[in-house]
Parts: structure tokens; sequence; C-alpha cells
């Protein structure tokens, strides 16, 4: 909502129409001696495009004879993970990589070995043996280059690159450590960074979004090259992959961005083989009939969108020309329908059960990988002969390969027995990095002199002045102060870091967390991003992977939902599955809310502590907000950065001497002791710490007992020294939290504590979470949220008698046997 | 308005005394009952028939004491004075139990209560006209006979043919031929009363043993002695019909026909739980009952419920247990109701007296058991005092654990022995701890310490 950009309705209400170009299709009719005349192609680079070809055909039949018969070229094997062959699809990848070069980033979908593999000789063949060796010397310390040497002498680097990335993506496949990612990734999730190959994805259409964020990251921090999302035409019903397009169009980029103001440098390509798994995309379950025609919903460039005819190797490099051409013109994005067939199934237990033989026969007729090297035998570019030699030659380097990664000995597999925490160590990085690009932050104002800024820094960072008085509380700093204290601070160090998400602008961000920030940083470092949680958070995942500093929010945590897959298994396991290659620095920032009923009032930390691969925090005080956001806006790691819009507005009550004016860090996984006792522990997250607050001090005045009180404000990690410290002094532990009861993360740690203080307890721990329900209308927020009386009555019934107490909201065996029973 | 510390609903056995007890503890108490203090057992069960049955004991010694060397002539036995005596001892007990609650300073309201459900204070009930507010409440309504839908008995209840426990004991004159609807215990004592005295008494049960869960065993020894008395028992039979002074049933398939001058209905129990407006609360419930666990509160914190109400084991002595724990939970003391180990006796001659598991039941529950069998003549005083008596002991042992699971008696003072078998049962001592007990001797009860011998 610019003010600059006036919504005029006279304009708004004009009548008129709307009219959409002409998308060419199929439009390539040059024969190979066209393109000899036109001095485009060498002998040799047609050559090299069949020899490409020949390579990823051979990688694929290989591994279908592995599924299919245990074995290939009399290497015995069996291979028990997924195998997307893309047999077929050989002309569309190489005619798609043909142009591209190590700047280049392809990211692909989940049937990938073809967009790889064809990525990499394609690069292969652009790089210096310097620059090959380098590579190759340096990855994973040389590991996968040893092994790659034990196959024996190459005539030349280039054979032993080809060689090096043959071997690396099969052992990755399978799953040896010999692998690019240690085989963690496998073979839905191979890549191979040094030549701009990044990751496929297990998820159809999951690069959508990422890849999205990856162009931003290049457009953003001046990074050379394209992008290329490679997603197949099923994908492009995936509401995520929409999300995508429609962020990589934003008006914004030309109307509003001071700096790099270029389109997005991002090709949209869809490898269109008529099939999901073994539905029709055209005819039967989507209606666009071309899919090309899907960017005309889009942008009024249409995205520059054309189709392609993929089994032609040379009519998808034609296109790929013009479609580069106008992406290093800043005109993107663009998109590519590339059309091709997969004579595999959709994996290899598919019975083609959806369609016929003869549908399959009528384009092996017009297979590539005999149509093309025909075409050259005619054109007189090859001999017959030579045809059989380059088939043999591919075939040998084939064997070769394959019989070095189904090898233990040359390919050995992670030894778990050996080395139990094989995964354990890639599931966090754990890094401290300040800034992720040497080049000055962009800013239209100087931090100091920034209004916004100076305002926190006034503010008195207790709630007692020095008087000896409450301070009032437009002058008091408080926890939204905290968050933008430090959010300030680390936009000023690391160039890289960038925020968006809903309103994040003009407005500060739905809770003011970024008010002032417009007035001092560019739109391309503060922008307002589109209604779409999938596309905030998948860009952020692709922009962090990419090398940059992502801060997203997602105002509501009950948007979480919208962006499920982004964060749970984009956001969560890419570290991991990478085997440490890529970094995940994104701090995903939601809200708890209260007050705006059902679908804006859950706390979904349980749903996040349970992904393994995220970090979750909720910090409930300034002091704690303070030194978390500092630690999560330095780290490596992808953090859920949970937040109480009950508690924007509180001050530091806990803290001796208030919020620190210096920069801290609070380290993930410690915990908050905010009031001593001896008698029961309370162990709580989020605002509910206020109403444990009050509940210890009704214990105190009516029940003379005293209250240990425990904020957790780093749920993934956790230390329980001091949990257990605690409980084994009182022998009593509730633990309150504003989530619903049911599977919250309390119950984890109440299991936590009684394995590890069975002794030391005196009755079972006690949750005390919000009632199994919908959330209802904040007038009835006392039914449903856990307060204070809650936490009494729950020590009163299951911990130890309160004399003289009488329970209210209590929850009596015999009622919990009956919730449990209900659902309720 | 005055805000009680516990309103409690029903003043039977379990009502009454968890008013007792809660007042006991500085609690300010409200105790509602619509008729009689003593509920059911006091008024209409458990005490009244006592008497009765001892009445008919002395009528019975009196008239078949030869083998003892007794003879009586003109032996007469005078139902109506019978009946007397038992409204006198009831009423002195009734008001025995007024009197403590007076002495507790309970307030007791008598008349029909309606709970409100929740309110300012905790919880309201409307008794009288008054609207009366507590911070809990216990309900204790008690339970009442089940009316099986078989054509005719509401018409034979409305005329006076048909009646229940509570008529019965009022009746001035005995029956001449009487059916009873149901051998289980409740059934089995008037049966076995009426039969003593000299009306003829035909048992129609639709299972194919009498006596409920009792030891199939122990059933035998009751049926024989039953039918010494000229009870007839209709087993695995199904009541039709009640007709004006008859009763219709089926005997393997075919239908037959008894014509008496009054029907009995003991078909069983269930908890009385309409029309006093448990609704309000959002009880949690198994069909009439109650939901409780094992501290008697019901899914409402603050709300119990003791007693017939909560279905468990509808027994004056459970009901008393219950209200204690139901208090100490009240008062935060650490309790809990166990079920497993309480008695349960029939007051026929032989007396029946059993606690905790049959052999059968414990080899349901995977325990690997021992029973031991003795018969009762082991005990010298069993054998002095009684002529061709068949009684006996079984003791259930639990292997495993070496722990006494169960003890089954039938004979004289069955009812009193028993409790010396709960004691034992409940404190879970080993055959080897138990054996060192000192019984007096002579006693019937020796009969426990002769059968832990034989473990």
């Amino acid at each position: 909502m610019p003010k600059n950009l006036f919504v005029n309705p006279e304009e708004v209400r004009a009548s008129g129409k709307v009219s959409f170009n002409e998308i060419p299709v199929n439009q390539y009719n040059k024969s190979i001696k066209d393109e000899l005349k036109s001095g485009k192609f060498t002998k040799e680079d047609l050559i090299r495009i069949f020899r490409d070809m020949t390579v990823l055909r051979e990688f694929e039949t290989m591994l279908n004879n592995i599924k299919t018969q245990g074995g290939y070229n009399g290497i015995e094997h069996t291979y028990p993970g997924p195998a997307h062959l893309s047999i077929g699809q050989e002309a569309a990848c190489v005619g798609q990589a043909y142009l591209l070069d190590e700047n280049d980033f392809a990211f692909g979908s989940h049937r990938s070995h073809s967009e790889i593999l064809a990525k990499a000789l394609s690069t292969i063949n652009k790089m210096s043996d310097e620059q090959l060796m380098d590579v190759m010397e340096n990855f994973l310390e040389g590991k996968c280059l040893r092994s790659t040497k034990k196959l024996g002498e190459t005539k030349d680097v280039k054979e032993l690159a080809i060689r090096f990335i043959l071997y690396g993506t099969l052992s990755e496949i399978f799953a040896r450590e010999t692998g690019f990612h240690l085989g963690m990734g496998g073979s839905m999730h191979a890549f191979f960074l040094p030549f701009g190959i990044y990751p496929n994805n297990a998820i159809v259409g999951g690069s959508g979004t990422i890849s999205t964020g990856a162009a931003l990251y290049k457009k953003i921090n001046d990074k050379k090259g394209i992008v290329v999302c490679n997603v197949g035409d099923a994908a492009m019903a995936r509401g995520p992959v929409w999300e995508a397009l429609n962020f990589s169009a934003m008006d914004q980029y030309k109307t509003l961005w001071e700096l790099h103001n270029d389109g997005m440098p991002i090709l949209y390509n869809i490898f269109n083989n008529s099939y999901g798994m073994g539905d029709q995309t055209r005819g039967e379950t989507m209606g666009q009939g071309c899919m090309s025609r899907i960017s005309s919903g889009v942008s009024p460039t249409q995205f520059y969108a054309e189709t392609v005819d993929g089994f032609n190797p040379l009519a998808v490099i034609d296109a790929m020309e013009r479609k580069l051409e106008l992406l290093r013109n800043g005109q993107g994005p663009v998109m590519l329908e590339t059309l091709t067939y997969r004579f595999s199934g959709h994996s290899v237990s598919d019975q083609n059960a959806y369609r016929t033989k003869e549908e399959m026969d009528a384009w092996k007729e017009v297979d590539p990988l005999t149509t093309y090297p025909a075409e050259l035998v005619k054109a007189g570019v090859l001999t017959e002969a030579d045809v059989e030699a380059i088939l043999a030659e591919t075939k040998e380097r084939m064997t070769l390969i394959c019989k070095a990664a189904a090898d233990p000995e040359i390919s050995p597999y992670c030894d778990f027995n050996k080395d139990p925490a094989v995964v354990e160590r890639l599931m966090y990085s754990n890094e401290q990095v300040v800034a992720f690009d040497d080049r000055e932050p962009e800013f239209t104002v100087p931090k100091e002199e920034a209004e916004g800024y100076k305002k926190i820094k006034s503010k008195s960072r207790s709630p007692i002045g020095p008087d000896g008085k409450p301070v009032s509380k437009m002058k008091l700093y408080n926890l939204r102060d905290a968050l933008s204290e430090v959010i300030w601070d680390r936009f000023y160090e690391d160039p890289t870091l960038i925020a968006y998400g809903e309103d994040c602008r003009d407005w500060g961000g739905a809770f003011a967390v970024y008010r002032g920030m417009m007035d001092a940083l560019p739109h391309s470092r503060l922008f307002n991003s589109p209604l779409a949680e999938g596309a905030i958070v998948g860009t952020a995942v692709g922009y962090a992977l990419s090398g940059g500093r992502a801060l997203v929010e997602l105002m509501y945590a009950d948007f979480i939902g919208c962006a499920g897959d982004e964060i749970f298994n984009q956001m969560a396991k890419w570290q991991a599955m990478s085997a440490g290659i890529l970094k995940m620095p994104v701090v995903l920032r939601v809200s708890v809310g209260s007050k705006y009923g059902a679908q804006h009032s859950q706390d979904w930390t349980a749903l996040c502590a349970h992904i393994p691969g995220l970090k979750v925090c909720f910090p409930a005080t300034p002091w704690e907000a303070k030194g978390l956001m500092e630690s999560a806006l330095k780290g490596t790691d992808p953090v859920v950065f949970f937040e109480s819009q009950r508690i924007y507005d509180i001050g530091e009550q806990f803290h001796e001497g208030g919020v620190p004016a210096e920069r801290y860090e609070i380290e993930f996984g410690d915990v908050n002791k905010v009031r001593d006792g001896k008698d029961v522990t309370i162990i709580t997250i989020g605002a509910a710490l206020y109403r444990a607050v009050d509940a210890a001090k009704q214990l105190s005045e009516k029940y003379g007992m005293e209250a240990d009180i425990i904020n957790i404000h780093s749920l993934v990690p956790l230390d329980y020294t001091k949990i257990v410290e605690s409980v084994r002094k009182t022998g009593r532990v509730v633990l309150v939290s504003d989530a619903c009861a049911r599977g919250s993360f309390l119950n984890d740690v109440a299991k936590n504590i009684t394995e590890l203080c069975f002794d030391d307890l005196d009755a079972p721990p006690v949750v005390v979470g919000a009632r199994n329900w919908i959330t209802p209308p904040f007038e009835f927020d006392e039914y449903f949220f856990p307060q204070a009386g809650w936490i009494l009555d729950a020590i009163h019934e299951k911990l130890v008698p309160l004399p003289g107490h009488v329970v209210e909201n209590g929850c009596t065996e015999a009622e919990a046997y009956r919730r449990a029973k209900q659902g309720v | 308005m005055e805000v009680f510390d516990l309103l409690v609903v029903g003043g039977g056995p379990g009502g009454y005394l968890c008013a007792e007890r809660a007042a006991q503890n500085g609690m300010n108490v409200a105790l509602f009952e619509k008729k009689a203090l003593g509920g059911t057992c006091l008024n209409e069960g458990c005490i009244p028939t006592k008497t009765l049955l001892n009445s008919s004991k002395m009528y019975r010694h009196a008239k078949e004491s030869e083998a003892f060397g007794v003879t009586a002539s003109d032996v007469k036995y005078d139902h109506a004075k019978v009946i007397d005596r038992k409204d006198k001892v009831v009423k002195t007990l009734v008001s025995g139990v007024g009197a403590t609650m007076k002495a507790n300073k309970v307030n007791v309201i008598t008349a029909n209560a309606v709970i409100k459900g929740r309110a300012q204070n905790g919880f309201a009930v409307e008794a009288d006209g008054n609207v009366y507010e507590g911070k809990r409440l216990v309900i204790a309504s008690g339970s009442e006979t089940v009316v099986p839908p078989v054509p005719g008995l509401k018409e034979g209840l409305a005329s006076g043919f048909v009646v229940t426990n509570r008529e019965v004991l009022d009746a001035k004159e005995l029956p001449k031929k009487l059916v009873v609807i149901g051998g289980g215990v409740i059934g089995l004592e008037m049966a076995y009363y009426f039969a003593s005295v000299g009306t003829e008494v035909t048992v129609i049960e639709m299972m194919p043993k009498i006596a409920g869960a009792t030891d199939a065993e122990i059933c035998k020894v009751l049926t024989d002695a039953f039918q010494k008395r000229g009870m007839v028992f209709k087993l695995s039979c199904k009541v039709l019909e009640v007709k004006e002074k008859s009763v219709i049933y089926e005997e393997n398939g075919e239908k037959k026909e008894i014509p008496c001058d009054m029907v009995l209905l003991s078909a069983g129990r269930k908890p009385s739980t309409a029309n006093i407006g448990i609704e309000t609360l959002g009880l949690d419930m198994d069909r009439a009952a109650i939901k409780t666990d094992r501290h008697l509160c019901t899914n409402v914190s603050g709300v119990y419920a003791i007693g017939d109400c909560n279905g468990k084991l509808m027994l004056a002595h459970t009901a008393y247990r219950e209200a204690e724990v139901a208090v100490n939970h009240m008062l935060g003391k650490y309790d809990e109701m166990r079920y497993d180990v309480i008695p349960s006796v029939i007051y026929t001659d032989p007396e029946v007296a059993s606690v905790g598991l049959s052999k059968e039941a414990a080899e349901e529950k995977g325990m690997k058991v021992k029973e031991v069998k003795l018969p009762m003549s082991y005990a010298g005083r069993y054998l002095a005092e009684t002529e061709g008596g068949k009684g006996f002991i079984k003791l259930v042992v639990d292997t495993d654990k070496k722990r006494l699971v169960g003890c089954h008696l039938v004979g004289s003072y069955a009812s009193e022995i028993i409790m010396t078998a709960t004691m034992m049962v409940d404190t879970e001592l080993t055959p080897a701890r138990l054996q060192k007990l000192v019984f007096p001797h002579p006693t019937v009860a020796e009969i426990i310490r002769e059968a832990i011998f034989h473990i």
C-alpha cells in the first residue's frame, strides 16, 4: 500500500479490453545443414550434443536395468531407493543446458537425473581444465575425486570431470559416502553447486519458489548468471508454483524499487511430458492445453513464453538463446514449455496402465536418440560407424562408473555403527556469520540518523525509571523494540540481509516491528510480499541456500499451514540433505495471535518443534527477544521465531537493570529462570509466562508456597540442565503454554522430565494447555487459554493440595478419560 | 446467601456418611434427602431384610431343632408383628443417623433436591423452593428397581400384585404362593424368607444358576438347601407376561403358567439419576450411571458421585468407603478407591460370603493361582453347632506373588468371618505371614487358618 501509487478510481473503473500476444508453438524449422551453414554450430558442437544425449540415456538405462533386473552390463547390484527416470527427455535437457555455464543456476524437478547431467556436461565443456581441477580437488576435500581416480587414467581433464560428475551423482543415488552429499540426498536431492546445478526436489513443484528465491538473490546481490526453474507439467497445478510466478512478476521491481530494479533473472521451464504420475495434464487433470499459456494470467509480458519441441535439441537451444537474451537484458521472468515424452515409467514400478503401446511406439518412432544421429549422418556430420563408436564409448564409461559406484570398497556407505552421529552432525550448521558478502550494505539513511532507530535508543530499558517511578507506556522499551533494535543493527552489518513478508514495509509489519525502517532502507532490502506464504518462505529458502540471509514474516502463526511444505520440507531439511553443503540462514517470524478467533490465535510451536532440522524459539520477555533475535540473525540455521501479540508492548520485568543497550546473544537451548522458589517448578512457553507469574504470586500470598519459574524461550534445541536442577529441588512441576494441550511441545518436556527426574518427583508433571477446541471469540478467552487459576487448580489437583483451595477449572481423572475419548 | 463447602444430594449410606466425614473435617455441609435418612439400605434394604430374616431364623430353629435335642410345639409365626418390629428397628436407626447429622452440624434438608448446575460460588441445588450454593457437590442419589419390559408388569405394580423390595417389606400378610422374578441376591434373600415361613415360592431366573456371580459350588450348596425348604427354581427361564393372578414364563421353549398371589420383582437395580438435574452439569455418563474415577470425581471438577448412582458396586459398604475417598479427595489427602477387595454377603441359611477373585476370574486375568477347598467341618465349632452342614471354604492364592486374592465361604457366620479374609486380601500379606495369626478357639473363623495351612 505505497502512497505514491495512486489507486485512481477513474483508471480502475475505465472500460477497455485486456489483450494477449500470440504464443509461438514449435516454430523452429531449421535443418542441421542450415545450422552448419549459419555457423552457429560446429560439427564438434553437434556431435557433442549427441554424445551428451547418449550419456543421459545410458545413465537412466543403467538405473532401469539395476532396478528391474538387479544388474547392468554384467554388474550385479540392487538399489532399493527411488528412480524417477527420464528416458526420452534427453534432447530437452541437453538443449536447455547447452548455453548455460557455471554461473547459471539450474534447479530441478524430481525427474532430474538428465537435467543434472546435461547441465554438468555443458558446464564441463565451458570450464578450463584448471577450473575443473580446482572444483574437483576442493569438493568435499577431494573425496569424490579420489574415488573417481580409482577408475583409472583418463585421456584428459574433461573426461575426468565427466567421470567425476557421473560417479558423484550415481554414488549419491546409491547412498554412498562418496556421493555429492554423503548419500544423504539421493536420487531426488542430488545437485552440484560448482557447476551451477542446484537442488532438485522430491516435492513436485518444490523448485518453483526456491528457484525464485535464488533469482531474487542474484538480482539483489548483483550476482552473475540467471536461474532456471525446471518443473514438470503436473507441477504447474501446484499453488506454490503459481505463487512463485506471481512473486517473480511483481510490479514493484519496476514501479518502486530504487535499486536492482531489473526483471527477475529467472526462466521457468516446464518439461511437459504430458503426464503427472499417471494422470494426463493435457486433456485430463489440467485445462490450459498448452502450458505456456499459464504465464498470460500472471504478467502482461506473458513471460515471453513459447512452446518448443523438446525432441529436437537444436529447437530447444534456439529457444533458450532468445530467453537468455531477454534475461540478460533485465526483461525476466521468462517461460518456456519444452515438450517431451518419457519412455520410462514414472518410476520402475509403473505398469503403464494409463497409456497404450501404440502411443509409446509412436513416440519411439521419433526418439531423439535415433532421429538426431540419423540427421547428423544425413548431413554428413557423422558416419554410422561414428554413431556406434560414440554409443560404445558411453556404454563403456557407464559400465566403469556403475561398477565403481556399486563396489563398497571404492564407494563405501557411511558407517552408522562406527559413527552413529553421521546424520546428527548434518542437522544444523551452527555457524555464526556477521556478513555473507563483503560489499557495503545498502541504505538510504545511516542507522544513527534514522528516526526509528533513534526512538528505540531513547526509550527506558527498564519499567522503572531512575526516579523510581514506573515508566510510561510510550517511553518504555518493549518486546517489539527489542526485536526491532536487533533487526536495525543487522541490516547495517549484513549486506545480503533482506526482510519481507505481508505488509512489512509501509505498515511496518502487522505488529510494527519494522516501523520506521522504510525511511532508511531501499525496497530491495525491505518490501511487501504478495499474500502468498508458500512463496514467502520458499523464496527465502532459495535466497538463503544461494548465499544470502533472509528474514521473512508470516504475520499469524496460523498461516504456517499455507507454507507447510516450504517450512517443513524445504527450510528444515536442505542443510542435512545436502550434507552441510547448503546453509539455511532463514529466520521466519510468526506471531501467535489473540482476539482474532480460531484461525488467528494458534500456538503451533509443537508442529515446528516436531520437524527435525528447524530451530524454534519463542521469546516472552524483551531481554529474551533481543538476545534470541541477535542469535538467530547471526546464525546459519533455519529458525522459526515465534512471537506473541499479547506481549509486544510489555517491558522487561525480570532481567536486572532491564534490557542491556549493548548487543548480546542468547544461545539457543538456554532457558530463562525468572523466579526462585523451592516448592514447585512452573515451566512456561510464550505469553503464558505472565499468568504463571500471577499464579506464583497467589501461591506465595495465599498458600505460602514459592515457585521456581523457568521460561523455555528456545524449544529446539533445548538444554534440560537447569530444568532438571529445578525439578530435583522442588519435586513438582507444572508446564504451561497457550498451545492446545494435546500434542503440545510441553508434553515432550514433561516426558523428558519424567524420565530424567522420576525419583525426585512427588507426582507426574502436569501440562496445562489451552483446550483442544477451536479458539473461541476473545470474549471467552478465559475458558480456553490457561489462566493463573488453572495453574493453581492443576497444582492442587495433581501435585499438592492447597489448603482450602476450591478447584474452578480442573481436570479430574474422569474428565481426562472423557476428553480423550471424545477427542476434545 | 450462605455458601456451603459441600452439598450432598441423597441421604443414604453414601450421602450421610459423606456429610458426616466432611463435617468432622470442618466443612459446612448441606445434605438433601427427599424421604428418610438412611436410604434404601436402612429403609428398604439391608436392615429391614435382616430383621425379617432373623425372625424367620428363630422360627425355623424353634421348629427344626429336634436333631439338637430341642422340640417345640405350637410354634407360630406372626408376620404382622415381625413387620412391626422391623419398623421399630428402622425408625431407631434412622433417628440415630439424624442425631449424628445434628451432632456434626450437618444441615439436613428433607425435600426433593434438584441440581441447578454451576453457580457463582460453585454449584447450586434447589430444594423446597430455596436455592443452596456450595463449593462442591456430591451426588449420592442411589438406585432403583429395574422394571423390564414384560407385558403386565407395570399394571401389576400399579395394582399391588407385583411388589419390589420396597413394598414387600410392608406386606402385612404372608402370600400363599409367591413368584420371584430374578434369582439374584436381593430376590434370593426375600424368597428364602418367605419360603422359611411357609409360603410356596418359585424363583424364575433367566440365567442357568442363581445368585449372580457367586461361586458355582457355593450356588449348588445354596440351591440344595433352598430346595429342601420347598423353594422351586425355574432356571434358564424367561418371564413372558404377568397376568392378574399368575405369571407366564417360557421353559425349554414351552409356555408355562404359575398361579400366585404375589409377585416379587427383583430383576436388578439401576442408578437413580433421572429428574435430579444432573444434565445441568455436563456429566459424563454410562447410560444411567455417572462415570467416576478412582477418587470418585466425576468429569466435572468439584462434583463427585458416590454409592449406587455411579453403578460400580451397588452395596452400602461400597458407598461408605466411596464417601470417605471422596471427602479425602476434597481435603487433598491421598486416597483411592479399590473395588477389588469389597466383600459381599448373602444372608440366607447357610450364609454366603466372599471377597476378591474366584479361581476362574483370577485365571482370566492371567494370574497363576492355586485354589484350596476345605469343608467347614474342619472347624470344631461348626461341627458342634451344625447338623449335616455342607459348608466349605475356598481360598484362591496367587502363586507368583504369594498372596491371598480371594476367599469364598458358605456356612454359618460366613457374613461375620469374611472380614478376616478381607483384611488378608487387602493387606496383601504372604501366606507364610498369615500362618502366624492367632485365631480364638473354637470359632468357625478358624476354618480360614486351617485353609491357609493347606496352601
